[in-house]
């Protein structure tokens, strides 16, 4: 009896140790952290689970993606890394890049790319200069969003009108589309008192399509003409109720989702979203160039780079490395719907499938298409879009006059340019 | 601690051996309850107040992790700021602002309960739920309600006549305060309330009888009878709420206007968020939330004045 247990035992051990041989990743693996919101949204999170799939497979190595809400990621990210406890992989996007290189807190990524082969001038956006500094490469961007009209072609066929290509026809198209008793809008863009950042970009085409920019080489460029002619038109549609009042971004995208709103000046993201909330919206969706006078749009780039203090940098070095391979940026364009930073990196077919995309396409090329932080001073994004968007709201909330308030902001900008310099 | 008193001293029953006295546990023993609340206190609320109080006294940045120390520029830097005033108003309106219609409505509906009546069980259950409903989950609906397109209150205006034009609930400046305001002062005046109501029951009913017999009507009872009765009450829900009130005025601000439009609901500690995690400067952000410390102390140490004389009084 004590033999048969003894022999019991034995074999359970075995099986045992067996199991744990299995379930232990080999002794040179690493777990990879990466916080990001992206594992919280579903087409960025089958994007991930290739790009995971295929790193863990060349690599043995794994990464452990933690979902965290878009609200709250920023914050979080800053906490993790001022407190000196950074995960592997950060996110940014384009005014966070410059303010992390410049307080040195990123490491150079040169070695992970050279030993991947993968070189970045000229291949890639010229989006990723903004992470680099000194030769050295800080951060990669992994896709190159840009801004262009979305529409919706049934609301405006029952308007008996085409997507307009002026401001003028713009205009008309607004008028024309505002149906006040079907709450219906031609545009939405801003409109309510929303955090700064999240207003600057929402009304970023508007700037860029009159060929405005807040900052210019560092230099406030806030009451120059172009800025002048763009706010004096938002002031005319906002007061003449052209445009939802007081309804958050959140509230008026369901709203093109719904078919609630004729036209949006947004990024490609809303493609894929209308197809999985309304695919009857989706059938229906266009998009064209932005209908203002000088037509540019703008960049809005997502970068990755690994923290000073990660725990597995030559692991998330790899990883790095893979989101940049031919494969990933194809599965950009085909899986997240999204301009790829590699140049051209589109699939066979991806037109034909999606074709409202080519205005994106057209514009993540365009050497018009500046990033929308502000030039020069991307390090002090946060606090120049704060500055603005006060400013922006005595405009449209408490009726300041627009040059008059453009002066004022210009001065506000100068001083505060002199006083960081 | 270890007393080092020995198993012999315990008495002849004890057995095994002791390492404290009998009247040294008993000494102990409400401590060793304490300190899991100690514990609990000294992580989250004792630690982070001394090392804001710290930051508070140096220049960090993302560069400059550990600070360097600068005494009180922050201070002087925050209190010099145009700003610094409106802020401070700001904070002052909305607390004010939260606190009187607190001690209205919750004295007004605790009057409405007090008596019995068919159905009072339900009223006062009702009249608490907005005090269980969470200050985000409140603030997002009332932003609906505000909503000047869609929102249910201008259609209601509108629709009886009661406006011409549609109202620029949350777009508008004083009237975002206003808005922000009255979504905190629905969600506490449930606790002026159970306050007030647990204050009114200790009236006795003979005052009011014999107030009535001697002529006063309802206007002079409620001058001369109720008022002087939950006086000790008023003077606690007042420094409660403005000690709660200026040190949170957050949740509902920073959802329904961010502190728009253009500055109009930007409060003292929405500004020690922007400063931290939007502009990040976490030293003037510490010394935001010390001056709104120290604001609290002050009103904390006059509740607590009042409390040590009404205990002496009594």
């Amino acid at each position: 009896m004590k033999k048969r247990f003894r022999s019991i035992g034995a074999v359970s051990a075995i099986a045992i140790a067996g199991l744990v041989a299995l379930a232990t990743p080999p002794a040179s693996a690493d777990e990879v952290v990466w916080p990001s919101w992206w594992w919280g949204q579903p087409v960025e999170k089958a994007w991930l689970d290739g790009l995971v799939a295929d790193y863990t497979a060349k690599t043995g190595n794994t990464v452990n993606g933690i979902a965290v809400p878009f609200n709250t990621f920023w914050d979080k990210q800053y906490t993790d890394v001022s407190a000196g406890s950074p995960p592997d992989v950060v996110t940014f996007f384009d005014p966070e890049v410059k303010a992390y290189i410049d307080a040195d807190l990123l490491l150079p990524l040169n070695k992970y790319l050279e030993e991947a082969g993968i070189s970045l001038d000229g291949n890639f956006s010229p989006a990723w200069k903004a992470g680099a500094r000194d030769g050295q490469i800080y951060a990669i961007p992994v896709l190159v969003n840009t801004r262009a009209l979305l529409y919706n072609k049934k609301l405006l066929d029952e308007a008996g009108i085409a997507p307009p290509t002026n401001v003028d026809e713009f205009y008309a198209a607004l008028q024309k589309l505002r149906k006040p008793d079907s709450q219906q809008f031609g545009i939405a863009m801003g409109g309510s008192p929303q955090p700064a950042n999240l207003i600057y970009l929402e009304i970023a085409p508007l700037i860029s399509g009159y060929g405005g920019a807040w900052f210019t080489d560092g230099k406030p460029t806030a009451n120059s003409q172009q800025i002048r002619d763009a706010l004096t038109f938002y002031k005319k549609i906002y007061d003449e109720g052209l445009i939802p009042r007081g309804v958050p971004v959140a509230n008026y995208r369901d709203m093109f989702y719904s078919g609630k709103l004729a036209m949006y000046a947004a990024g490609p993201f809303v493609g894929p979203v209308t197809k999985s909330k309304n695919p009857e919206i989706y059938a229906n969706l266009g998009a064209v160039p932005l209908p203002f006078p000088a037509g540019h749009s703008f960049t809005l780039t997502v970068y990755n780079a690994i923290p000073k203090g990660a725990p597995h940098p030559d692991a998330a070095g790899k990883l790095l490395a893979e989101m940049l391979t031919e494969k990933q940026q194809n599965r950009v364009a085909s899986v997240m719907i999204s301009p790829p930073s590699l140049n051209n990196a589109y699939p066979a077919g991806f037109f034909d499938e999606y074709p409202w995309f080519r205005a994106f396409a057209d514009y993540s090329t365009d050497p018009n298409s500046l990033s929308y932080a502000p030039h020069g001073a991307e390090d002090q994004g946060p606090e120049i879009m704060q500055i603005i968007n006060t400013n922006l709201e005595k405009i449209l909330y408490r009726g300041a006059a627009v040059d008059a308030t453009l002066d004022e902001l210009q001065a506000e900008l100068e001083a505060f340019a002199a006083k960081k310099n | 601690m270890p007393t080092g008193a020995s198993a012999g001293t315990a008495g002849p029953v004890s057995a095994s051996p002791r390492f404290l006295s009998g009247a040294a546990r008993e000494r102990l023993v409400p401590y060793f309850f304490l300190a899991p609340t100690m514990i609990a206190l000294a992580v989250v609320f004792f630690y982070p107040m001394a090392m804001t109080i710290r930051m508070s006294f140096f220049s960090s940045s993302l560069r400059d992790r550990d600070g360097t120390f600068v005494g009180l520029k922050q201070f002087v830097d925050v209190i010099s700021q145009p700003f610094f005033g409106d802020l401070l108003l700001t904070s002052a309106l909305y607390s004010g602002g939260i606190v009187g219609f607190v001690w209205v409505v919750g004295l007004g509906t605790a009057l409405l309960v007090r008596d019995s009546f068919r159905f009072r069980g339900l009223a006062r259950t009702a009249l608490i739920v907005p005090w269980a409903v969470p200050y985000v989950a409140a603030a997002l609906i009332w932003g609906y309600m505000y909503d000047y397109e869609f929102g249910v209150f201008n259609y209601l205006l509108v629709r009886t006549g009661l406006v011409d034009e549609k109202v620029f609930f949350l777009t508008a400046c004083p009237s975002a305060l206003f808005s922000v305001t009255g979504v905190s002062v629905w969600k506490l005046y449930p606790f002026g309330t159970v306050m007030f109501l647990a204050a009114l029951q200790t009236i006795p009913l003979e005052q009011y009888e014999s107030a009535k017999i001697d002529g006063a009507n309802v206007l002079q009872r409620f001058r001369y009878v109720t008022l002087p009765g939950v006086r000790s009450v008023s003077i606690f829900l007042v420094l409660l709420m403005t000690i709660w009130t200026f040190g949170r005025a957050f949740a509902v601000i920073f959802i329904l206007t961010g502190g728009g439009p253009a500055g109009c609901t930007e409060t003292i500690v929405i500004r020690s968020y922007l400063e931290a995690f939007n502009f990040h400067r976490p030293g003037t952000a510490a010394a935001l939330g010390v001056i709104v410390l120290g604001i609290s102390l002050v009103f904390a140490f006059v509740f607590l004045w009042i409390s040590q004389r009404n205990r002496d009084a009594a």
